[in-house]
């Protein structure tokens, strides 16, 4: 079957999981990967918790199934850090990218990591986000550090994606704030 | 070669539709449709197709404009889920027995109630006798394909009839996937010129579906019959003219590592790429196991069916929809096809992934472990059971 290099995201209804999902997505079609991007859903309404899946792969990808032990969890509401139980989801060795003001070992400390061998990165994407857009839409931070902390994706391809799918959407205005806000995040995430 | 794009399942009807630039579009929006209807849409209002779009008011509604349009002549298309269909229902049969070559999305949907709005394939089930062209898809790819095909063997003058395409509400519909589009041309030059013009004409006028009883119904309803059995001939002609054209080759029923295999596990859309991925890691432990799909389950292929099965030794099929007093629809239809034939395999049936449950990879590899008891002891043969449901 290949590696497939699966993600989950944690985040809520409004805060962009699913388009950050599909950015991600669309950037690493260009880099000629197989890919997928799907959302759980329960009934959708802003503010609920929701989970977001990625599968990146250089092989067709054929599952069609949820993602249960990812290689890279990306939290983007930290006020769900509580419900994840990293320790039983995570592959051993994977990584997890949370948004927060907390620094490396802080976060570190307060989330359910057991004795799990695993790479943890903070990026306060809520932080940028509110500078940048004036809101708290952190998704476009997170693909920014997520592009430094990988290599999976191309900065400028994400900018192309960004212009292509969101400009009619949001106008010009909107779009370089978050380009912005992804330079902001590639820049700040501590490799 | 063509480069890969990005599209949701959902997208990649509407993009079909989009490249076949249909004459009239009715649809009216219903989870996890609505994609395709907001998509197809969306590419009217930039006037990226000449198509009418027909913003109707329910899904019976939607089935009656696209058979009035496709009676007139017009190429015609719509798309639903689960009660949408239901609602339908009666202009279904209608655009049927009309020898309309309607084609319509279907994003598979549980039918209510309790009110579920995941994917199983109560809704394409429920209309196996509308007489309808149904074709089951796996991923976004094949919906995409499919879609263009299934134009070509709608139209073709020994068919006419209408055909549903079908694929997993959210668990396609709604996943991103690397799909491979045609350009507008190719797209154009396959479908060809329209060749049925319609029956209602200004200077012709006349009325369709009047009154037909016990004098000529019966006949009208055999000729559905008749036309039905000659679907599969145009389907060979259209898949391998596809693949000649566009290097992509499709079967009534694709086999996966069957070459070899004595057992089999057989089930129709999503569910087979993870079907497939289990029979990989089985076959890296020895076990001589392989997937079949039909891609077609109206008309339902019964000589392919005759001709395959007898291979294997013991067969699992995979039902993701219910027929409550009764046996499955796909493992139910396969043992009729396998009546009287000698060496039949035995066969068992699964009940699976109702209302979205997930089927996941665990789940299919205790399958695989009762697929081999069945074949090593006949234990389970001719009987069906439910996969992942609580007791």
């Amino acid at each position: 079957m290949g590696n497939v290099f699966e993600i989950t995201w944690y985040g809520r209804g409004g805060l962009g999981a699913k388009t950050g999902a599909i950015l991600l997505a669309d950037a690493a079609i260009t880099a000629d990967k197989f890919v997928q991007a799907f959302p759980e859903y329960g009934p959708e309404r802003m503010g609920a918790p929701l989970k977001v899946y990625n599968r990146i792969s250089d092989v067709e990808i054929r599952l069609h199934t949820a993602i249960t032990h990812p290689d890279f969890i990306i939290v983007i509401d930290p006020s769900l850090l509580q419900n994840i139980d990293f320790n039983e989801e995570l592959k051993d060795n994977g990584t997890i990218l949370i948004n927060t003001d907390n620094s490396v070992e802080e976060i570190r400390s307060k989330i359910k990591l057991g004795n799990k061998n695993a790479k943890v990165y903070a990026i306060d994407a809520t932080g940028i986000s509110v500078k940048v857009l004036g809101k708290n839409i952190p998704n476009i931070a997170i693909l920014g550090a997520f592009s430094k902390i990988t290599g999976l994706i191309e900065l400028e391809e994400v900018k192309k994606h960004i212009h292509e799918k969101l400009m009619t959407k949001y106008g010009k205005d909107i779009i370089n704030k978050n380009i912005e806000a992804l330079e902001a995040a590639y820049k700040e995430v501590e490799k | 070669m063509g480069k890969y794009i990005a599209l949701t399942g959902a997208e990649s009807a509407a993009f079909a539709m989009k490249q076949i630039n249909p004459d009239v579009v009715a649809a009216y929006p219903i989870t996890p449709q609505t994609p395709v209807a907001m998509k197809f849409s969306e590419y009217v209002a930039n006037g990226e197709v000449n198509t009418e779009y027909v913003t109707v008011e329910s899904e019976h509604s939607a089935m009656s404009a696209t058979v009035g349009a496709a009676a007139a002549g017009a190429r015609a298309m719509t798309a639903t889920a689960s009660n949408g269909l239901a609602l339908m229902w009666e202009i279904v049969y209608i655009a049927s027995s009309m020898r309309l070559p309607i084609l319509m999305a279907v994003v598979n949907r549980a039918l209510s109630g309790p009110i579920n709005i995941h994917g199983d394939h109560s809704d394409a089930m429920g209309a196996r006798d509308s007489g309808w062209i149904q074709i089951f898809n796996e991923n976004n790819q094949e919906v995409y394909d499919s879609f263009i095909m299934a134009l070509r063997i709608a139209e073709h003058p020994d068919v006419l009839t209408p055909a549903m395409v079908c694929q997993d509400g959210f668990i396609t519909s709604h996943s991103v996937e690397n799909v491979m589009p045609l350009t507008n041309e190719q797209v154009q030059k396959f479908i060809g010129k329209k060749k049925f013009k319609g029956l209602i004409t200004a200077d012709k006028p006349f009325t369709m579906g009047p009154l037909d009883l016990q004098d000529y119904y019966f006949e009208h309803k055999k000729q559905q019959h008749e036309a039905m059995k000659k679907v599969f001939a145009v389907v060979e002609e259209v898949q391998n003219e596809y693949a000649k054209e566009f290097g992509r080759k499709y079967s009534v029923i694709e086999e996966y590592r069957t070459e070899d295999a004595d057992t089999i596990i057989m089930g129709l859309n999503s569910v087979m790429g993870n079907v497939k991925t289990v029979v990989d890691s089985a076959r890296e432990k020895g076990i001589k196991i392989g997937a079949v799909k039909p891609r077609f389950f109206r008309p339902f292929p019964v000589d392919y069916l005759r001709d395959l099965l007898p291979k294997f030794k013991a067969v699992v099929v995979l039902d993701r929809s219910d027929s409550f007093g009764a046996m499955p629809p796909l493992y139910s239809e396969t043992l009729a096809a396998l009546y009287g034939i000698e060496n039949a395999p035995m066969i068992k049936g699964y009940i699976h992934g109702l209302g979205g449950r997930d089927t996941n990879l665990a789940m299919i590899e205790t399958v695989v472990d009762n697929l081999q008891k069945l074949k090593d002891t006949g234990e389970g043969n001719l009987t069906f059971e439910y996969l992942g449901v609580r007791e």
